[in-house]
């Protein structure tokens, strides 16, 4: 995961187009903390209850349309960050659209203050 | 909101998503019980990038991101931000007008911060410090500001004087130490 893979991303969730906004969207899920899908085995229905209620899932909805009933799908929402880092990322991508010449270079010099001490404002 | 979105989109989603990161993670809230803490090396980097990155961000995205360093600063200063009034000073003493409207928005973060601490004797100890530290150098910014007639001087000098009065409210409220 890098700056520049995050950022197309971020560009096409504001694309025209709906397919590539959603898979933008699943991607940035993936990375970001989103719902994610788990498929579990369970033999009776009260390890699913027990599941439910000692897991992290936070809603008890169970899609059985889509599995066999000894294979039910599950989805959790897993909140935070998938990928360790990704807040750097996200900072990465703020300060690359900066203009560089603004950007706080260390310490003061002392050119950046008037003979008396004080600041001077440049006027805007 | 939208006009942010339609001029930087990334810049505009990505701040938002630390926005609420932040507000969700960087302490475990009862709220989000689901949420996965922010980790403490990942804290610190954050804390050491977020003000040269504020000092340089447009308005728009500086206004996501005030509220990101309002929330660090309420759980982390002094303790786990002991450079963050350095930072302010450095911004405060620059020629450069955007960095020392950043500079006062620290100040103010920092002037809010304190309406939400403890209300004890060490809390005005280290409030009365950052007022003499900071507050002759507000003075003469404002005295600068005062002689502006742009937009940008008459929104650092707003800024300017709600540190005043949040550092007003905030001596009026804590009690001296000894009393």
């Amino acid at each position: 995961m890098d700056a520049s893979t995050v950022r197309s991303w971020l560009v096409s969730t504001a694309d025209a187009d709906a397919d590539v906004r959603r898979r933008a969207e699943l991607e940035l899920k993936k990375v970001s903390g989103g719902l994610i899908v788990i498929v579990v085995v369970v033999p009776s229905p009260s390890l699913i209850v027990a599941f439910l209620r000692h897991g992290s899932a936070v809603g008890p909805w169970v899609d059985k349309t889509m599995s066999s009933p000894e294979m039910l799908t599950i989805p959790l929402r897993v909140q935070g960050e998938q990928h360790p880092g990704f807040t750097d990322v996200l900072l990465d991508i703020i300060q690359a659209e900066q203009n560089a010449s603004i950007q706080l270079q260390g310490t003061p010099t002392p050119n950046d203050l008037r003979s008396d001490g004080c600041v001077s404002v440049v006027p805007l | 909101m939208s006009l942010l979105c339609l001029s930087d989109p990334p810049s505009c989603s990505a701040v938002i998503y630390l926005k609420n990161r932040v507000n969700r993670a960087w302490q475990r809230q009862e709220h989000y019980i689901n949420e996965v803490v922010i980790p403490d090396d990942a804290k610190a980097r954050f804390r050491d990038r977020l003000l040269p990155i504020l000092a340089a961000s447009p308005t728009l995205v500086r206004h996501q991101l005030v509220p990101i360093l309002q929330r660090i600063l309420h759980f982390d200063f002094p303790e786990r931000w002991p450079t963050f009034m350095d930072y302010t000073v450095q911004l405060l003493n620059t020629n450069d007008a955007p960095s020392v409207q950043a500079g006062l928005q620290c100040l103010l973060a920092i002037c809010r911060a304190y309406r939400f601490k403890a209300s004890d004797g060490e809390s005005r100890v280290q409030f009365d410090k950052i007022i003499e530290a900071n507050f002759p150098r507000l003075l003469a910014i404002c005295n600068e500001l005062v002689n502006q007639d742009s937009d940008e001087a008459g929104e650092m000098l707003h800024i300017a004087l709600k540190s005043y009065k949040h550092a007003t409210w905030v001596r009026s409220s804590l009690p001296v130490p000894g009393f």
